[in-house]
């Protein structure tokens, strides 16, 4: 298990070496020129100052040097600094990233504990009502436009209904904690603040439902089908013959097995809301990855644009070993040499 | 870890749901902030908050009410140059010389006195730290100090402009006792030996009404009241700015109070506030200008009688009244009305009528039937009140009526920045936004700078702007750049102004003292609760 951990890792490296190659490439290929959008109109009209620019972030040397000096300094762990502020990536990463990981979590908690309920209850269930309902909610849930359902949400839960909080993480006037993780919900908790662990998460319940029903979608459809397969099984059926109960087999003998679909799909869909989601960070003004990606992408910083991708490239490749991991749990007789 | 298999996934399911919706619901009203005002902006283009190196428009949002400058602007007649940090001022006869007399009741929070060092420490911090807004500076040769309370300015050579120069945002002044203490340097070399640029995140060295409690990136803007401020004593104690990216979001989360202003508001949220209980609108000429760039390198833009005729075959009144629903007008150069040398009446005077007869026997005249060229702008972005999408399609129907094709060719904004300042489009929607209030800022439409995009020279024009920044008689300064505005205005000029957008901001109708700064967007100090 260790030998088999230790060489999923380095089979990772070249992967993440790639993604920083193919990002360099296609950010330095862009017909925008960095020094003429970065430098306000006069700015550009003075050499001297065009020409510090440059120097100062490196364009000044050939594209390939350029790449060499990035990657030199991503093997003592610096990520570079972000041309549009001035600081380190890793320190802006560090602010973005636990607001997104925060949304991801509770959303896929969401949507698999949705999902496995609806999925289980139409497989379940000899009634073609429920079924039909499931199976319908899935389909919503997977074809809905999650820009549409955001500012849908928004503008009848928030604003018709005043049953949510305004867009923001946290109630305006409210200090966020003190960062130990930077994700509010668990520092509130390390910190003895119950109040702002509620605030939080009130917050972030019309954003977690945008991002969670696209996945419950998912969840609903692949526990169904594998649910239908289980259940047709002939262990199945001897449990049945022994007298449980029908939900007891269900509960004990069939879910279990049937999960190991559930759980690839979900760690997909983790991966997914953890590179963040630009639109439902937007409407919710919510100072993720997405946004940070997109507002780095749009002022062509470049470092910072690495940086996501590299961090994004991590987390597949982190979630991915985390999902073979649990199907060792799920199921002991999967084994990894 | 818990078996799956002994919880029911309905029991988890049912326990989130529960516990999601089951929580205290969310105060949404204003009442209980009376001292408390809450603002709602777009604050992700902010790169800094060091006042010596922001330069973009939220940057400089940020530190105008923390930061005061030694001569400030106010609405409604920015051309004047009142004293702020100095009390009193002489401009030596040949412009290159500004000598200041501070006033002595200014004190930083810290408790340092304000003194000739800071003026000369922040000026030189400006020009040396090498910020997007450090070439501001660079008719900065040095600062000297005369006595505690005096201080003057020496420049490279005579510049009339200087003294509304230095009401721009990077000349703000620092305390600079505390900001050395912080690893701040002023001399050469700044660019890479200061090192206070991080402490500006959480802290703030300025004197004015209020001091920053904190700033953190596309989240907000939180500031308290300076105690020690030498003006009036602002009404609210704490300014709280919530980053809201989407105009829409802002206008229904100032409905229901959750926010008492919202300054990002479209055309069409103003419209539809309009009338709405508890709601006011504040709606002021904003520094944008608007207008169409004809590539004088490429047909059919190379025949003086085709810009001629596009001059009067584009409905601008339905630019204004259609697409800005009302809100902003029409100009007939690209200064700002109201600056020195460009009256209203003058603007009123320059602008072309709508005289569809008249374009096509213009058109005749150039032997040009039929043409076809390319368009580009920004893609879905405004400027101020104006919708560049929505422009560009009223463009391309105005001039179809006088056999012209626009073909639309909209792109990213810093792909346009990039291909517009290269000078590559054919046809280009173009704006001036000024990095401070004076005519001389809206001069490069002839110096090299803007015209070279557009290939077209009026060595005149350029003469006549180069004469006046140096000149210090206003009056004379008056009727130059009056001369510079009808050559901007002429037949032949490739320019074709369109519009002066208005700036939109929505209130809770409690709010009261709104002073609109066009560079700084309001005056917070001003503010207050009814």
């Amino acid at each position: 298990m260790g030998r088999y951990l230790v060489r999923r890792v380095l089979v990772a490296l070249p992967t993440l070496v790639g993604i920083t190659g193919v990002t360099f490439l296609v950010s330095h290929l862009l017909p925008s020129d960095l020094v003429l959008t970065s430098l306000g109109d006069r700015a550009t009209q003075s050499p001297a100052l065009v020409a510090a620019f440059r120097h100062r972030w490196g364009l000044d040397q050939p594209m390939m040097i350029q790449y060499l000096i990035y990657f030199g300094n991503l093997l003592h762990g610096d990520l570079g600094t972000s041309i549009a502020t001035n600081r380190p990536v890793l320190t802006e990463l560090a602010l973005s990233l636990p607001a997104t990981v925060e949304l991801a979590t509770v959303s896929l908690l969401a949507a698999l504990g949705a999902g496995i309920a609806l999925g289980v209850l139409a497989a379940g269930t000899r009634n073609a009502a429920v079924d039909a309902v499931a199976r319908g909610l899935s389909a919503i849930g997977v074809a809905i436009p999650t820009f549409w359902f955001g500012i849908l949400l928004v503008s009848t839960v928030y604003f018709r209904l005043g049953w949510a909080p305004p867009p923001g993480r946290l109630t305006v006037g409210l200090t966020a904690p003190e960062p130990v993780t930077g994700m509010f919900l668990v520092d509130a908790l390390l910190r003895g603040r119950p109040d702002l662990f509620a605030d939080a998460l009130r917050h972030m319940v019309l954003p977690a439902i945008v991002l969670a029903t696209v996945g419950v979608g998912f969840v609903t459809r692949i526990t169904r089908a594998s649910m239908l397969e289980v259940i047709a099984q002939d262990y199945v059926r001897t449990a049945r013959a022994k007298g449980l109960a029908r939900w007891s087999v269900v509960s004990r003998h069939a879910l279990r097995n049937a999960l190991i679909p559930v759980i690839t799909i979900g760690g997909t869909l983790y991966a997914q809301l953890m590179s963040g989601t630009v639109l439902t960070e937007t409407i919710f003004s919510w100072p993720g990855m997405g946004r940070y990606a997109f507002s780095s992408a749009a002022s062509l910083d470049f470092p910072a644009v690495m940086g996501v991708a590299l961090v994004v490239g991590v987390i597949y490749v982190i979630v991915n070993l985390w999902v073979d991991m649990l199907y060792v749990l799920v199921n002991p007789r999967v084994r990894y040499q | 870890m818990i078996p799956m298999a002994r919880v029911s996934p309905v029991v988890v399911a049912v326990a989130l749901g529960v516990s999601l919706t089951g929580l205290p619901g969310p105060s949404t009203s204003a009442a209980g902030r009376t001292d408390v005002v809450v603002i709602a902006k777009d604050i992700s283009d902010i790169r800094t908050p060091d006042p010596s190196k922001s330069y973009d428009v939220g940057g400089v949002f940020l530190q105008f009410p923390i930061y005061s400058r030694l001569v400030k602007q106010r609405a409604p007649d920015f051309w004047k140059i009142q004293g702020d940090l100095a009390e009193s001022w002489s401009v030596s006869a040949d412009a290159t010389t500004y000598t200041f007399k501070l006033r002595r009741d200014a004190v930083f929070p810290s408790g340092n006195p304000l003194t000739s060092e800071d003026v000369r420490f922040s000026l030189l911090r400006a020009k040396n730290i090498k910020g997007y807004g450090s070439f501001l500076a660079d008719p900065l040769k040095t600062v000297e100090i005369v006595d505690p309370q005096t201080v003057r300015v020496i420049l490279n050579g005579p510049d009339a402009t200087f003294l509304a120069a230095l009401a721009a945002g990077v000349f703000s002044i620092v305390d600079s006792k505390t900001v050395r203490a912080q690893g701040g340097v002023e001399t050469v070399g700044a660019e890479s030996l200061d090192k206070a640029e991080q402490w500006f995140y959480s802290h703030s060295a300025g004197a004015g009404p209020y001091v920053l409690q904190r700033y953190t990136r596309e989240t907000e803007i939180v500031l308290e009241r300076n105690e020690k401020y030498y003006g009036p004593k602002p009404f609210f104690r704490e300014v709280i700015v919530k980053h809201i990216k989407e105009p829409g979001t802002q206008s229904l989360i100032l409905q229901r109070a959750d926010v008492d202003m919202a300054l990002d508001l479209s055309v069409d949220q103003a419209e539809n506030l309009k009338g709405k209980a508890g709601v006011t609108l504040f709606e002021d000429p904003s520094a944008y200008t608007v207008y169409m760039g004809l590539n004088t390198s490429a047909a059919p833009w190379d025949n003086v009688k085709v810009r001629e005729a596009v001059k009067y075959a584009i409905d601008y009144d339905a630019i204004v009244t259609g697409i800005m629903r009302g809100h902003g007008r029409r100009i007939g150069s690209i200064m700002m009305p109201g600056m020195l040398g460009f009256p209203e009446s003058l603007n009123m005077q320059l602008l072309y009528k709508h005289d569809p007869a008249k374009a096509a026997a213009l058109m005749k005249e150039a032997g040009v039937s039929r043409a076809s060229v390319p368009l580009t702008w920004a893609a879905g972005t405004n400027y101020g009140a104006l919708p560049l999408d929505r422009l560009a399609q009223k463009l391309r129907g105005d001039l179809a009526k006088v056999g012209i094709d626009l073909k639309l060719q909209p792109v990213q904004q810093s792909i346009f920045l990039t291909f517009y300042r290269q000078g590559k489009p054919q046809t280009a929607i173009g704006f001036w936004f000024p990095d401070y209030m004076d005519p001389d800022n809206w001069s490069y439409f002839v110096t090299g700078f803007i015209n070279k995009r557009l290939h077209w020279q009026n060595p005149e024009a350029a003469k006549i702007v180069s004469q006046a920044q140096k000149t210090a008689d206003a009056p004379s300064r008056e009727k130059m750049y009056e001369q510079y505005n009808r050559m901007l205005a002429a037949p032949d000029s490739p320019y074709v102004s369109l519009a002066q957008p208005t700036n939109l901001v929505g209130a809770r109708a409690d709010i009261t003292g709104f002073k609109f700064h066009p560079l700084y967007f309001l005056e917070m100090d001003s503010l207050r609760r009814k």
